[in-house]
């Protein structure tokens, strides 16, 4: 059963955290998104196409764990799937590209990457079936954030991440070409989804980390497209949240092209060596989500072991509000449930404003 | 210009062209030790691979990310290509070790899996790669017909991770002795531990010293 947890609403506990100001308790929740499809009862093939059972796979799961928002993340294939990728829908597992037979073989299959109307897009289009879904069932009281991957991302489904990474060293043009016009989708994507209401979009830029490339590489080939994806999102009255669990995040650079409301992160900051230091450096400038690592902890360890793991974090990254507890990134699809409670249980336990 | 001036003329042309990813500029000078009938293990040893450690440092200092290693890694086997076919091994101490190498079945990512195949191969170790996506069977087939000292797996997904125990444990009751390393992000030295590895691989720099005590540890048995 959910917890009942005092006077504030999800919604308004994680409105508060974005205003950098201190609710009943810390806002909290695991990125729970394929793991949702357990409760229902539905393989991974049909929750992740089906946005009838990923509606009512995420209304049973929020029921079940009590999450104060949630994350309507499917996979990272949705846009890829459209622009004609060959993709693969295990039936327990994450979807993802033929391996084997990319979309983008040669240079010149560059040119194959075309505008696509996001609305008439399959696995788009139920994105934005999913999202309306779970806002008129839910938003209200807990926070929906919708999900958007980046353009580079998006082209490396298509092309493979390796080649996509020796093509923005030696063909760049070739890479920004291609990205303004999965953008010029992107854009139009986001217009469908705000117009559901949703309260933030996620925005997933993955290779702006230590982890991928240098900031001054992603800055040339995906920077100035995040900028007009949060600036799009922020014209539409709505929260941007920057989605990046690469190690090394550069927080500096997505700060200043998308201004987010709320950074996600699973690691700290290349310009942060602890999370003392994270909270002092940029914990009043955005919002901090995170970052109790999916792998070990909660796909391995014990409830107790997690509840003592959030409550370290919530002890440095509290106090003054401006936090969600969170994983560092999804919730592992086959993970126990029990791990995504416990952390619930460890934001009453330790949660509690004002922090002691 | 003596004979051994102008072999170190072109080891240190190989260890900058890759250093710099300049693969023109290493099979130039790969192909100059050939032609001048300079010893290519050497050439391999001294030039390429001492390339690459420093090419795995400024990676480690964060001078330089994937992509950079990846051209580098292009530049190195654009000579590897080259001087491999003329390698002479008379007298020499054999192979480090045959290392059977992939990504889980249901997993496709593997640019770190090709970034410790080619360090494995520049550290004299001879590599099987099964690609991605592989089947558990499959590893247990390729390790018994390489007989390879070690299995190395891979995996980016939590969910394609557990396939990593089951995989071990196939391979081990097949033959005890063989050594497995894990890797991939989701991957950390206490999940090793628990699903019975014998080892583990924070980067593709430390993957090669890891193998070698493995190996090590398996010709004292």
């Amino acid at each position: 059963m959910a917890l009942k947890t005092g006077e504030m609403t999800g919604l308004e506990r994680v409105v508060s955290a974005l205003q950098h100001k201190e609710g009943d308790r810390v806002p909290a929740g695991p990125l729970v998104c394929g793991a949702a499809r357990r409760v229902l009862g539905v393989t991974y093939q049909d929750w992740a196409q089906d946005s009838d059972l990923a509606v009512e796979s995420m209304i049973q799961a929020q029921k079940l764990i009590g999450q104060d928002g949630v994350l309507l993340l499917v996979d990272l294939s949705v846009e890829g799937a459209d622009f004609g990728g060959p993709m693969v829908f295990p039936i327990e597992d994450t979807p993802h590209p033929v391996y084997k037979d990319n979309l983008i073989k040669t240079l010149e299959d560059y040119k194959k990457i075309e505008y696509i109307d996001p609305r008439k897009g399959k696995r788009m289009s139920h994105m934005v079936r999913y999202t309306d879904g779970v806002m008129k069932a839910m938003g209200n009281e807990t926070a929906v954030m919708t999900f958007v991957y980046g353009p580079l991302g998006i082209l490396s489904m298509l092309r493979g991440a390796e080649k996509l990474f020796l093509d923005c060293m030696k063909t760049p043009q070739i890479v920004q070409d291609a990205c303004e016009v999965i953008n010029s989708v992107l854009l139009d994507q986001i217009d469908a989804l705000c117009e559901t209401g949703v309260h933030a979009v996620v925005l997933d830029t993955l290779f702006a980390s230590g982890s991928i490339m240098s900031k001054a590489l992603w800055m040339k080939m995906e920077g100035p497209h995040a900028r007009k994806l949060a600036e799009r999102v922020h014209s539409h009255g709505r929260a941007v949240v920057v989605h990046n669990c690469g190690n090394n995040v550069y927080f500096d650079v997505q700060m200043e092209t998308m201004a987010p409301e709320a950074i996600s992160f699973a690691f700290l900051p290349d310009d942060c060596k602890t999370a003392e230091e994270l909270k002092e450096k940029w914990g009043d400038k955005t919002c901090l989500v995170g970052y109790v690592p999916p792998s070990p902890d909660m796909m391995l360890h014990t409830p107790e072991q997690i509840k003592e793991k959030c409550k370290e974090q919530i002890k440095v990254l509290a106090p003054g509000g401006g936090y969600i507890l969170s994983t560092g990134c999804e919730f592992p699809p086959n993970g126990s449930l029990l791990s995504a409670i416990a952390m619930m249980e460890a934001a009453e336990e330790y949660g509690r404003y004002p922090i002691e | 210009m003596g004979s051994d001036e102008r072999f170190q003329e072109l080891l240190a042309e190989m260890k900058d062209g890759v250093i710099e990813y300049d693969e023109d500029r290493v099979k130039v000078a790969a192909q100059a030790v050939v032609d001048e009938g300079f010893d290519a293990y050497d050439g391999i040893m001294n030039g390429l691979a001492a390339g690459m450690e420093v090419v795995g440092e400024l990676f480690d200092s964060q001078e330089y990310f994937v992509p950079e290693v990846l051209m580098c890694a292009d530049a190195l086997y654009g000579g590897l290509d080259i001087l491999r076919p003329h390698v002479d091994m008379t007298g020499r101490e054999a192979v480090k070790g045959e290392v059977v190498i992939g990504v889980v079945e249901g997993d496709v990512h593997d640019i770190g899996k090709n970034l410790v195949k080619m360090m494995f191969e520049v550290a004299g170790f001879t590599v099987h790669d099964l690609g991605a996506d592989v089947p558990i069977d499959d590893f247990v087939e390729a390790q018994i017909s390489t007989n390879s000292d070690i299995v190395a797996l891979s995996a980016m997904m939590t969910t394609t991770m557990m396939g990593m125990k089951k995989a071990i444990v196939k391979l081990k009751e097949k033959n005890p002795n063989v050594m497995i390393m894990l890797g991939g992000a989701p991957v950390t030295g206490e999940i090793a531990d628990m699903f019975g590895a014998d080892g583990y691989s924070e980067n593709a720099s430390n993957a090669v010293s890891e193998a070698i005590k493995m190996v090590g540890a398996l010709r004292k048995m």
